[in-house]
């Protein structure tokens, strides 16, 4: 008896903490199936009476309650994530293979530094990021935000590569620089490849990092046509009246890619998004 | 030979130290700089020098108090709640029983979702009229008035404290889990033998194994609370009044709300120092916790 009412804890456990879980996300789907009509009506009504996609339709074609250049801001999105992910994946992979397997004094002063470059991020330096961007002719551009989310996610990066490089084995570097090719022909030709899967986590993390990035493209796109999803998905949230059809059809798309990945490819990413929290 | 190495070796990390450098460091010296001076970053024009005038505002605002005490309750009751609702998952999860595999994939939703959606999510979900967390509590009786969640001034800041726990749990979670299934299970067979308790293998093998990583984990997510932005400035915006706003929303309204750019500047100092410091903690328990692997 007392076995049975242990493993129905168990369970209740397992239903209880799956609610809690996924509830909130799939509350937001239900309701981005509804029709205006149905979305304020009380009760709640799960699944949706009259399910549609029009929502979707919507948003993807700019047609939203609450107008505004959706595919725009999609594009400039993939437009910026896209060049954070290629400008992190090459860079973190020559500084990365550099730290792991080039002797150079000040390695692990230099490691360490990168890694507190990691915490700053974030609104307390806003107003000089600002007036720097400013300076230098990257404010309110898309290749600006993407060099900037670069620097954010270059610490991380940088001790993903670390630790890719770092698990091949050198033998094979070793033997091929024996025989006289140079450091950076090994680089390119042995452990570009024998990396390439950390490398492409590398570019995952990095244009999730973009993808989802608020406060710095909130300040530094003050243009509609330069906006990304963030931006958008936010300003829905902030009217008065919210239509929440379309904030939710909104936010489920801007998350789809993402959720796609996570089951695709969850150990990757798993390991992508611990990266530098404790190891490399 | 080596001296050409070490060279090339420098070449291959001065792009990425360069950005670091550049867009990083040089902020942080340069929001320093820009404490002494009244900007005119949003007019143009010169910036004035003005001595310690911002920070003899700053001591006088009436605001900033209260919004420090909100940053502190949001990061200590946030960073508490989710280690242990992360531990006990962890422990949780490392049960047997089906659906595990598949609970261990879900989890990381909250984790990987844009901070704008949990942001949304959560709006919606606790709304007062329609929200369904108040219309579920009504229908099983527990309440009879809808709660405001996200529009008292009481509770609110507790309210976006709970959707911080709820995005963050899992991360710890799956940390620990990880760090768990490194224990070697001879430790736990020897305490077996020996009689142990559960709560005794708990307590004496479990915790000790997974003190670094519930360390480290807590100055993680220290840095996370005092750094996020997105999830307060969608669900309250920082109110109702002021009572949900941390040093991190108070900074973006005085700068580009209120205009004070100078008076954010300097609040950012006073933020970042803060970072500094648990960043500095973070690296030594880090460099301890490696003792030499690299």
């Amino acid at each position: 008896m007392i076995k049975i009412l242990k493993i129905f804890g168990k369970y209740l456990i397992v239903i209880i903490l799956f609610l809690i879980i996924f509830f909130p996300y799939f509350w937001l789907f239900n309701t981005s199936l509804k029709e205006f009509a149905e979305v304020y009506v009380l009760p709640p009504t799960i699944p949706p009476k009259k399910p549609t996609l029009e929502n979707y339709y919507n948003v993807l074609t700019g047609n939203t309650a609450f107008a505004a250049p959706w595919p725009t801001f999609f594009r400039n999105s993939i437009i910026v994530a896209s060049i954070t992910a290629v400008l992190t994946s090459i860079l973190a992979s020559f500084a990365g293979y550099a730290l792991s397997r080039i002797r150079m004094p000040g390695r692990r002063t230099l490691l360490f530094a990168i890694l507190l470059a990691w915490m700053f991020p974030g609104p307390s330096i806003l107003i000089p990021v600002l007036d720097t961007m400013k300076k230098i002719g990257l404010y309110n551009s898309l290749i600006g935000l993407g060099i900037l989310h670069t620097t954010f996610a270059l610490p991380v990066a940088t001790w993903l590569a670390f630790g890719t490089f770092r698990s091949i084995p050198k033998e094979l570097e070793e033997a091929a620089m024996i025989e006289g090719a140079s450091r950076m022909k090994v680089f390119l030709r042995i452990a570009i490849p024998l990396g390439r899967i950390g490398i492409t986590s590398i570019a995952l993390l990095a244009f999730l990092l973009s993808w989802t990035e608020f406060v710095f493209a909130l300040v530094l796109m003050p243009d509609v046509p330069n906006k990304t999803l963030p931006l958008g998905l936010v300003s829905f949230t902030r009217d008065y009246t919210i239509y929440w059809m379309d904030t939710g059809s909104a936010s489920i798309l801007f998350s789809l890619p993402i959720v796609l990945i996570l089951i695709l490819a969850e150990k990757q990413f798993v390991k992508g998004m611990s990266a530098g929290a404790l190891k490399a | 030979m080596s001296s050409r190495e070490g060279a090339l070796g420098y070449a291959f990390v001065s792009p990425t130290v360069f950005l670091i450098v550049a867009l990083i460091l040089y902020s942080i010296l340069r929001g320093i700089q820009l404490s002494f001076y009244d900007i005119h970053l949003l007019r143009g024009g010169e910036d004035i020098f003005v001595g310690f005038q911002n920070y003899i505002r700053m001591a006088n605002d009436p605001v900033l108090p209260n919004v420090i005490l909100n940053t502190f309750i949001w990061i200590a009751f946030g960073v508490s709640l989710t280690v242990l609702l992360g531990l006990a998952t962890a422990l949780f999860l490392d049960l047997k029983f089906r659906a595990r595999t598949f609970l261990r994939v879900v989890i990381l939703i909250p984790w990987v979702l844009p901070d704008v959606d949990v942001g949304a999510i959560w709006k919606w979900l606790l709304d007062t009229q329609v929200g369904i967390l108040n219309q579920f509590l009504i229908t099983i009786g527990i309440i009879k008035n809808p709660i405001e969640w996200l529009s008292s001034p009481d509770l609110a800041l507790f309210s976006v404290t709970g959707v911080m726990i709820w995005r963050l749990f899992p991360f710890i979670g799956l940390l620990t889990l990880a760090a768990m299934q490194t224990i070697p299970t001879e430790l736990y067979e020897a305490a077996n033998v020996d009689g142990a308790s559960r709560y005794g293998k708990f307590r004496h093998i479990t915790l000790p194994h997974l003190a670094f990583t519930l360390i480290l984990g807590s100055l993680i997510l220290t840095i996370w609370f005092m750094n996020n932005f997105a999830i307060i400035w969608i669900t309250t915006g920082g109110g109702p009044g002021h009572a949900t706003d941390t040093l991190a929303t108070y900074i973006y309204k005085v700068a580009f709300q209120f205009l004070r750019m100078s008076d954010a500047a300097t609040i950012s100092v006073v933020t970042f120092s803060i970072i500094g410091i648990f960043s500095l903690v973070y690296l030594f328990v880090l460099r301890k916790y490696w003792a030499g692997e690299i």
